[in-house]
């Protein structure tokens, strides 16, 4: 097996703020494959953003980096001064934002900010330049290239916008793209659609995805593999289906059960008492046991490492063995 | 969920819309937000309207509690032209009809207690006696989950779920009866989310109340509503039980907003039945509004009639706004194999 595109190891990240620290990341790591699509969910300030921003050297100042290694292709990410990790993002690196409207400068032309792109991380002839952007556009399902090229921001939808938006990640052919929440703005009509491209695109180029949501339906839909994080941990990765189908952490049950479905009423909805610790650095054992079901005396004493239950089925909960989850 | 409403003749409607419009002047340009709606709101139902951002479901919502004055149409809540309300008779009307919004944080005011947020409402419409408002509000916090403990904290002290909590108690204090939901989880993570579904649905059946849902999230749609009307620019093309708009919808569009849906009980792709950005409600296509970017037409050899006239409008004997509604389900079975 080939070494994975990204690898994430053991990253903490700590936030200093005047009124004192508290923990962003408590160790997380993670891995995405060349040519998978890799879900990264969970809930409100599980650290789902913050690991795509630590991976992009893009953390707030407030932030730091306490331990741990990003590196794509086998080359560290962490520590690289900021003219290093300029020629990493962009050209190696794509991103993809939930906001398109405010990802673009609103005075600019997408055709300007396209440009401007390119040339940041390439030479190329203008001719070839020109020819670039209009064929990434187009393959971003923006057939009207000429239009969308003299269009300011506010002249084209949220669904269009997003097309550009992947268009000007995808302009310098990066190995990895890094999507947070890139459809949560969006209808879901145009959302499906958004998907699809994703989806289509990463199989004719090839790139890996790095999508970040906290919604369990996208997730399915589009990734191979899906890592659920919570209170800066992860908790559980799987290949898709087998996490939707066998979820062993107790949160990700949870959360499963507090779905409701468009394709099935179901009876209740599960909901999960209580709330996520303020600060996930100062607990020894398991982040989730406050609110655990199934929460015994060794979960409070004892973090729960990653462990694999099945081929590629890793959760980590003191409880859930390959019994459990069958 | 309790037993469905069903709709008949004997069942005089909570609220009732006929012929509602409400065009707004853009630019020199006049933009039909809503575009002649009929609608009847049953006592005791849940009912959603679902449809893309700017199919008029908000506006519809806010002609309907009197916040806007429609450009055409009726709206009569339990038989009274509301547009006629003066004085006492309209305080009422305020009084009868709630709205919990998205954001809970934001709407409530940031330098208020949970307390005084409470009682507010209670102040202003129910004019009680001094010093005898404590009990009611700790009896509508504990109806809504939140603990005595809670009454001298602020918004920003509280969790997201809390602050709906404490908007929920607010519309309640003044004993509705109808709440109009507009996107009230959306702002919430889904363990929370949860918490909320489970709360209103508890507090229908407790207290009676009839809600108008305003979502996009299908799935929260399907969990709490007895009846859904689907809106596309301005109109509502389909309306039924939500179990035969979920189950078995007979417009084409509703069929494509479903398809649509990335379901999380549900694996891998699905056939795509839509295309493109809803056009601008400024400029609407003729004939039917969705004819466009309908993948039934496409599909039909005698489409023609679509381009040009509307569709019959959905009414109590014609429950989708299509010429086409019969062809719906047998086009799609063609694709199964």
């Amino acid at each position: 097996m080939t070494a994975p595109l990204l690898s994430v190891d053991d990253l903490a990240v700590r936030f200093v703020t005047p009124d004192g620290t508290t923990t962003g990341l408590d160790g997380v790591s993670l891995e995405v494959r060349r040519g998978e699509i890799v879900g990264l969910v969970g809930e409100t300030g599980c650290g789902k953003t913050l690991t795509g921003l630590a991976i992009l050297g893009l953390l707030p100042r407030s932030a730091r980096v306490v331990r741990g290694s990003v590196r794509l292709d086998g080359d560290e990410l962490l520590g690289l001064t900021a003219d290093r990790l300029r020629e990493v993002r962009g050209a190696r690196v794509g991103m993809v934002f939930q906001n398109p409207a405010s990802a673009f400068n609103p005075v600019f032309t997408i055709g300007s900010q396209m440009r401007y792109v390119l040339a940041a991380h390439e030479r190329l002839p203008k001719a070839e330049a020109e020819q670039r952007i209009r064929e990434t556009l187009a393959e971003a399902g923006l057939p009207e290239v000429e239009r969308v090229l003299r269009a300011h921001p506010h002249q084209l939808s949220g669904g269009m916008l997003q097309r550009a938006m992947i268009a000007s990640a995808l302009l310098c052919r990066p190995q990895l793209l890094i999507a947070d929440e890139p459809t949560t703005a969006l209808d879901v009509t145009i959302e499906a659609q958004i998907l699809r491209l994703i989806r289509r695109l990463q199989e004719s180029r090839g790139f890996s995805v790095l999508f970040i949501t906290h919604d369990l339906g996208v997730v399915r839909s589009v990734s191979d593999r899906v890592v659920v994080l919570y209170a800066g941990r992860v908790a559980e990765t799987a290949p898709t289906a087998d996490l939707f189908a066998r979820p062993a952490h107790p949160y990700a049950r949870g959360l499963m059960a507090a779905v409701p479905h468009a394709s099935g009423r179901r009876e209740a909805l599960a909901s999960i008492p209580g709330a996520v610790p303020p600060d996930v650095g100062t607990i020894e054992g398991c982040a989730f046991a406050d609110r655990c079901p199934l929460v015994v005396d060794r979960c409070r004493a004892e973090r729960p490492l990653l462990r694999e239950l099945a081929v590629g089925h890793r959760a980590a909960c003191h409880l859930a063995d390959a019994g459990a989850i069958l | 969920m309790t037993a469905p409403v069903v709709a008949t003749a004997a069942v005089v409607p909570l609220v009732s819309v006929r012929g509602l419009e409400m065009a707004f002047h853009v630019d020199g340009r006049v933009v039909r937000a809503v575009a002649g709606v009929d609608l009847d709101i049953l006592p005791g139902e849940v009912h959603a309207l679902v449809g893309e951002s700017g199919s008029g479901k908000t506006t519809l919502a806010r002609c309907i509690l009197r916040l806007i004055v429609p450009t055409a149409g009726t709206v009569e809540v339990e038989g009274r032209d509301i547009a006629r309300l003066r004085g006492g008779e309209l305080r009422e009307l305020r009084r009868s009809m709630q709205l919990v919004f998205q954001d809970p944080e934001g709407s409530l005011d940031p330098r208020m207690s949970v307390r005084d947020l409470v009682a507010e409402p209670i102040r202003t419409h129910l004019r009680p006696a001094r010093g005898g408002i404590g009990p009611a509000v700790v009896e509508l916090l504990d109806g809504v989950g939140l603990a005595r403990r809670h009454l001298d904290r602020r918004p920003h002290e509280l969790s997201g779920g809390q602050c709906q909590r404490v908007a929920i108690a607010r519309a309640l204090a003044l004993k509705p009866r109808l709440i109009v939901l507009d996107e009230p989880t959306s702002a919430l993570d889904v363990s929370v989310q949860a918490q909320i579904l489970n709360l209103l649905l508890e507090l229908r059946a407790r207290h009676g109340l009839t809600y108008l849902l305003i979502s996009h999230d299908l799935g929260v749609v399907r969990h709490l509503s007895d009846r859904v009307s689907v809106m596309y620019l301005g109109r509502i093309v389909e309306r039924a039980a939500a179990d035969e708009v979920f189950e078995d919808a007979r417009h084409p569009y509703t069929r494509a907003l479903l398809a649509s849906v990335p379901d999380a009980a549900a694996a891998g792709p699905r056939p795509t039945l839509i295309r493109g950005d809803p056009p601008s409600p400024a400029d609407p296509p003729t004939g039917c509004a969705f004819h466009p970017r309908c993948w039934l037409r496409d599909r039909l050899p005698d489409a023609a009639i679509c381009a040009t006239t509307a569709p019959p409008p959905v009414d109590g004997g014609n429950r989708a706004a299509c010429h086409f509604a019969d062809r719906v389900a047998p086009a799609l079975a063609e694709d199964r194999p």
